[in-house]
């Protein structure tokens, strides 16, 4: 098994190995047959064919809605339907047919097609009966049917339509079945054990999270404690990633979780930063501190619990929580802890040679200095100082950067 | 990839179409139809097309919050109007089931869709009727339950089912 199997890793790899002239002929073919070297040309060209086919299915997705929408009074309902129906089939029938066989992304890309006719057929149906889509289901039923497709074929774009779909439906109709929240929270744990996809476990915590607030929302008021709500969503990624830790070895998820936990915390101690909305938190009488205390201190003690290790992410949030029934003076630690985080995220990617933090830490102190900048009134040439002493930092960084690169 | 279950996946989409029209399907075929008046805009929805918004007389009642039943009374021009509001099901009396969610009642009627050559016309038709008491109605069919199904749209003396 490959210790490290980023695409960029391997690439770099693959281009060095000619040079290495102290390992044998043997050697060599053991490091290449190891790493994959010889699939990375086809890889590259895997994933181009891949979009090229999924774009395909998403015109032709739109074509099947634009022939919904315009409601072909000549053709009759049931002849409508049947058309959809045998569509829908006939996709997902070639898709699987191909996918097991030599055009397996031509397949992948039918079967999307064959969950975008599913969801024209929603709208066809609705069209049909007229059915206000104040009554909405559509958004639960793109939901479950997209999810279904997304298991059976461990189909990513179609786990994301799903996600669509529940999204939909959080912002439009507020759903409020309680069933709903552990149903979905097995079904993301158990699309992501399939596939181990970063990007699937990523808008799949963000969507969890969404409607957690949404049907907790009526029983805990969170609506009043969201500042803490999300907190605590910032720290359970890194809890999870310590659970992982001790039951997956290595844990494919601990960047994606890391990174996420620091990212909503950059977001809260961003938005915390400026003086209305920390006035606005402060000053709203009706919260109840226990209820913060619990929600925000609690997940930050059981992260420290189960491993110091995410300490950088758990003394941000500590700050946070406790900072925010201050009112002004949160303001100053909010910039205090985004200014620390996005420092820190800049050297994590200097000493790691990490790109993607390298440069979230960078634009992110851009981020919190330009909103200042924007958001006080300060004098011009105040403005100015400040904009040069950044300039002047960051283009220092980023020679720091490169030479620590080479 | 499993076949039986990707089969059964697809099976399931369809099934999950069935579901989605299962509660208007009894008001559909086997309702008693009643007028509804209105006051109406004419907008689009990316996917299921254009249709005409249907603001009825009988959503501005006051009511508790929650689930709602609107009883009904036939007027001499043969159009339903609201009688009062009740939280449980009536017998024997004439009504629609609804929800109040604190600004108005929605009874799932709201949109009539019309098909993308009828718009002119249509919206000739409501322009030529605009500010005329009861002049546009919807034809609605209600089951046992109160549950409404928007089958037709009557605009002056014209009336369109798509």
């Amino acid at each position: 098994m490959m210790a490290n199997n980023s695409p960029g890793f391997r690439k770099a790899l693959s281009d060095e190995l000619p040079e290495w002239d102290f390992l044998t002929d043997e050697q060599v073919l053991k490091i290449r047959t190891l790493y994959e070297l010889d699939a990375i040309a086809e890889d590259a060209s895997s994933k181009l064919a891949s979009i090229i086919f999924m774009i395909g299915a998403l015109l032709i997705g739109c074509g099947v809605f634009a022939f919904v929408a315009y409601h072909w009074e000549e053709m009759s309902r049931e002849a409508r339907m049947a058309i959809l129906l045998f569509a829908m089939a006939t996709s997902h029938a070639v898709g699987f047919l191909l996918k097991n066989t030599r055009r397996p992304r031509l397949g992948h890309a039918l079967i999307v097609l064959g969950t975008l006719i599913f969801y024209a057929s929603i709208g066809l149906i609705e069209q049909m009966f007229h059915i206000s889509t104040s009554d909405r289901g559509w958004g639960l039923t793109l939901y479950f049917g997209a999810m279904a497709i997304a298991l059976a074929a461990k189909s990513t774009p179609n786990f994301l339509i799903a996600c669509a779909g529940l999204f939909a439906t959080i912002m439009d109709s507020n759903p409020n079945s309680s069933l709903l929240l552990p149903l979905h929270i097995v079904l993301v744990i158990g699309y992501v054990l399939l596939t181990r996809s970063k990007i699937s476990l990523t808008a799949g915590y963000f969507l969890t999270a969404a409607l957690a607030f949404n049907i907790l929302d009526p029983f805990l008021k969170l609506e009043k404690h969201f500042f803490s709500f999300a907190i605590f969503f910032a720290v359970l990624a890194p809890i999870l990633s310590a659970i992982l830790d001790r039951t997956m070895k290595p844990n494919p998820f601990r960047g994606i979780l890391t990174g996420i936990g620091i990212f909503i915390t950059a977001a809260a101690a961003y938005s915390l930063s400026f003086e209305d909305i920390a006035r606005d938190i402060g000053s709203n009488a009706s919260r109840s501190p226990i209820v913060d205390a619990v929600i925000g201190l609690g997940a930050v003690a059981i992260l420290f619990a189960v491993n110091r290790r995410y300490l950088l992410i758990a003394i941000p949030c500590a700050i946070l929580i406790l900072i925010q029934y201050s009112g002004v003076p949160a303001i100053v630690a909010a910039n205090g802890v985004a200014l620390y985080i996005g420092g820190w995220s800049l050297k994590s990617g200097i000493d790691r040679a990490s790109s993607l933090s390298f440069w979230f830490g960078l634009l992110f102190i851009l981020l919190v200095i330009i909103s200042r900048n924007l958001e006080y009134e300060t004098g011009l040439l105040m403005k100015s100082l400040a904009f040069i002493a950044s300039g002047v930092a960051v283009i220092m960084g980023g020679i720091f950067f490169e030479g620590r690169k080479r | 990839m499993n076949k039986s279950l990707f089969a059964a996946a697809v099976l399931f989409q369809v099934f999950l179409l069935a579901l989605v029209p299962l509660n208007k399907i009894s008001a559909w075929l086997y309702g008693t139809e009643v007028l509804l008046s209105t006051v109406q805009i004419d907008p689009y929805d990316v996917l299921r097309g254009y249709y005409v918004t249907m603001n009825y007389e009988i959503q501005n009642q006051v009511a508790p919050k929650g689930e709602v039943f609107t009883l009904l009374t036939v007027d001499p021009k043969g159009i339903a109007r609201p009688a009062s509001v009740v939280t449980e099901k009536p017998e024997g009396k004439l009504f629609i089931a609804g929800k109040n969610n604190g600004f108005t009642i929605d009874y799932g009627i709201g949109r009539y869709y019309i098909p993308e050559t009828r718009t002119k016309e249509i919206n000739k038709a409501l322009v030529g009727v605009r500010g005329d008491t009861d002049s546009v109605v919807g034809i609605v069919r209600l089951d046992g339950d109160g549950t409404p199904a928007l089958i037709g749209i009557r605009i002056g003396k014209n009336e369109y089912r798509f």
